[in-house]
C-alpha cells in the first residue's frame, strides 16, 4: 500500500510544477462560471423552479460543474494511451505491484492536485459571492468530500478505460472524439440531468456517467445524499472491475515491437 | 495562394486521406459535439419558455453560426493553436521555418490543413440551415448574411490564434489565454448577449468582437433589437472592428517574431 501511496504523492507533486496551466484553466472555469450563472439567473426570473431545481440549487450545479470540469477533461488524457501505442508502456509491466493500481494511483495523484487548487477554490468563492447550497454541517461537508473524491477516482477509472482502447486500434483518439460528445452531454456538462426528458433522464441521474457530476451535485444540495454516495461508490467498484477486466486481457494481448 | 503554400496543404491532405477511418472518426465527433451543443437550448427552451425572450430555434441559430465559423478557422489554424505552435517554438522547429524563403504565417497555415473541421463547419451550417427553415427566414438576404457572419467568426478565431502564437514568442504557456479567449468568447456568442451584464456584452462587441460577429448579425436576420446599443444598425461596422481587430494580432504576430531569440537546441 505505501508504493501506492507514494505514487499518489509523485502524481500530486508533479501536477504541481505546471503553475502557468493551472493559473489558465482557473481563468477558463471561472469565466465559464460567470457565463453559465448568467444564463441560469436570466432562465429563472421566468420559473422559480425547474424539474425540481430552483435558482439556488442550479446554481450549486453550476459551480460544482467549475470543480469537477479540470478534474474529469485533464490535459494529460493522452499519455496512457500514447504510451501503449508507442511501446514504452512496457517499462510498466516490469515495475513491482499491479500494473493498473499504479497507473491509477498516480492518475489520481495529479487529479488531487487539479481537484484541490483548481476546483475547491472556486467553489469556496463562488459560495461566499453567489447564494448556493452548499453543506454547513460537519458530516455534510465529510459526504461533499467524499462524493468529490469518488468523482476523481470515477474520472481515472473512465480515462484508463478510454486509454486501453490503444491497446486494440490505433484510431484511439477517433474513438475518443467520437464519443467525447455523448460524454459530455449524457454527464450532465451542458445541462443538468434534471432537464432530460423521460428515461434519458433516468440514465443521467443514475447510469454510469452519474459519478462525474450529478451524484456531486446532489450531495452538495442535500437530496437524498446518502443515497448518491451509495450509487456513486457502486459505479466505481463496477468500473474497477471492468478495468481490472481490461487491463488483463489487454495485458495478455500486448505486442512489444523493438528491442 | 503560392504555389509553395499550395503544395504544402496538398500533402497534408494527401497524409490524412491516408488514415480515412481516423478521419472519418473524428469527423464523426465534431458533428456529434455540434449536435449536443444545439440539443442544449431546445431542451433549457422546453423547461423555461424561452431564453430572455428567444426561442430555441433562434437560439440555435447563434450556436450555428459560432461552429460553422470556429470550424472554418480550425481547418488552416491547427498550425498554429497554442498546443502545436507551443510545441513548434519549444522545440526549435521555427528556427527551420524562418531559414525559408516563405511567409511563417502562411507556412503554419497550410501545412497543418485538418479536414475534420469541415465537418464541424458543415454541421454548424446545417444547424443554421434548419433553425432558418424552422423559422421562416431562409432567404438569399439572410443567407448572405448568415455566411458573411460565418466567415467573419472565423476570421475573429484565426485573430485570436495569431494572438497566441504571437504571446508564444514570450512565455510558450501564456498564449493558452489567447485559447481561452476564442474559445470563452464563443462559449458566450452561444446564448443571447441578453443574458449577460451591459460590461461584458460591451467587452465582447467591440473589444474582442465575437458579439458583432455573431449576434448582430442574427438580429438583423430575426429583424430583432438587442438589449442597449445593440442592434442591426451595427451590422456595418462589423468590417470595420474586425479589421482593427485582425489587423491588430498581425501586428502582435510580428513585433513578436521580431522578439523571437529562438529556443530549442
Amino acid at each position: 500500500m505505501g508504493g501506492y501511496a507514494a505514487l499518489y504523492w509523485a502524481g500530486f507533486r508533479r501536477q504541481s510544477r505546471y503553475v502557468a496551466s493551472l493559473t489558465v484553466g482557473i481563468a477558463a472555469n471561472v469565466f465559464f462560471g460567470i457565463i453559465r450563472s448568467a444564463l441560469f439567473v436570466t432562465l429563472y426570473r421566468q420559473r422559480d423552479q425547474v424539474a425540481g431545481l430552483d435558482i439556488t440549487a442550479v446554481l450549486t450545479y453550476v459551480w460544482i460543474l467549475q470543480v469537477v470540469f479540470g478534474v474529469v477533461f485533464i490535459s494529460w488524457i493522452w499519455e496512457f494511451a500514447d504510451s501503449v501505442r508507442s511501446g514504452d508502456f512496457a517499462a510498466e509491466l516490469v515495475r513491482p505491484g499491479a500494473v493498473l493500481g499504479r497507473l491509477l494511483a498516480v492518475d489520481l495523484g495529479r487529479s488531487s492536485f487539479a481537484l484541490a487548487t483548481r476546483g475547491l477554490p472556486q467553489l469556496v468563492v463562488a459560495g461566499i459571492v453567489l447564494d448556493l447550497r452548499l453543506p454547513t454541517t460537519p458530516p455534510g461537508v465529510v459526504m461533499l468530500a467524499l462524493s468529490l473524491a469518488l468523482c476523481a477516482v470515477a474520472a481515472s477509472e473512465l480515462r484508463f478505460l478510454f486509454g486501453s482502447l490503444a491497446f486494440w486500434t490505433p484510431d484511439y483518439r477517433g474513438w475518443w472524439t467520437m464519443l467525447f460528445g455523448f460524454l459530455w452531454f449524457t454527464g450532465g456538462f451542458l445541462v443538468p440531468v434534471e432537464f432530460f426528458p423521460g428515461a434519458l433522464r433516468w440514465i443521467g441521474e443514475y447510469g454510469p456517467l452519474s459519478g462525474l457530476l450529478a451524484m456531486p451535485v446532489r450531495v452538495a444540495t442535500g437530496r437524498g445524499a446518502a443515497s448518491a454516495l451509495a450509487v456513486q461508490a457502486c459505479w466505481v467498484l463496477i468500473a474497477a472491475a471492468a478495468c481490472h477486466a481490461v487491463m488483463a486481457t489487454a495485458e495478455r494481448r500486448m505486442v512489444i515491437h523493438g528491442g | 495562394m503560392g504555389s509553395p503554400y499550395g503544395a504544402l496543404a496538398g500533402a497534408k491532405l494527401r497524409s490524412l486521406a491516408s488514415s480515412p477511418r481516423l478521419l472519418m472518426l473524428r469527423s464523426a465527433g465534431d458533428v456529434v459535439i455540434v449536435a449536443m451543443e444545439a440539443l442544449a437550448p431546445l431542451l433549457l427552451v422546453s423547461r423555461f419558455g424561452s431564453i430572455a425572450g428567444w426561442s430555441g430555434p433562434e437560439v440555435v441559430m447563434l450556436i450555428g453560426v459560432a461552429r460553422t465559423g470556429e470550424g472554418l478557422a480550425l481547418i488552416v489554424g491547427r498550425g498554429i493553436d497554442p498546443n502545436t505552435f507551443g510545441d513548434t517554438v519549444r522545440l526549435g522547429r521555427f528556427d527551420q521555418i524562418l531559414t525559408r524563403p516563405v511567409s511563417p504565417l502562411l507556412w503554419l497555415l497550410t501545412s497543418d490543413v485538418e479536414l475534420r473541421f469541415v465537418f464541424r463547419a458543415v454541421a454548424g451550417a446545417g444547424v443554421v440551415l434548419w433553425s432558418a427553415h424552422s423559422l421562416g427566414v431562409l432567404s438569399p438576404g439572410t443567407a448572405a448574411v448568415l455566411a458573411a457572419a460565418a466567415v467573419s467568426s472565423a476570421v475573429f478565431v484565426l485573430s485570436t490564434l495569431v494572438i497566441g502564437a504571437a504571446m508564444t514568442f514570450r512565455t510558450v504557456e501564456g498564449s493558452d489565454f489567447a485559447l481561452l479567449l476564442s474559445n470563452g468568447g464563443m462559449g458566450l456568442a452561444a446564448f443571447p448577449l441578453e443574458v449577460y451584464s451591459s460590461a461584458l456584452r460591451l467587452i465582447f462587441t467591440f473589444l474582442v468582437p465575437v458579439g458583432l460577429c455573431v449576434y448582430v448579425p442574427v438580429l438583423t436576420v430575426l429583424d430583432r433589437d438587442g438589449p442597449g446599443l445593440l442592434g442591426p444598425g451595427l451590422l456595418p461596422l462589423l468590417p470595420i472592428v474586425l479589421g482593427v481587430f485582425g489587423g491588430l494580432s498581425l501586428l502582435a504576430w510580428r513585433r513578436g517574431i521580431r522578439h523571437y531569440e529562438s529556443t530549442g537546441s
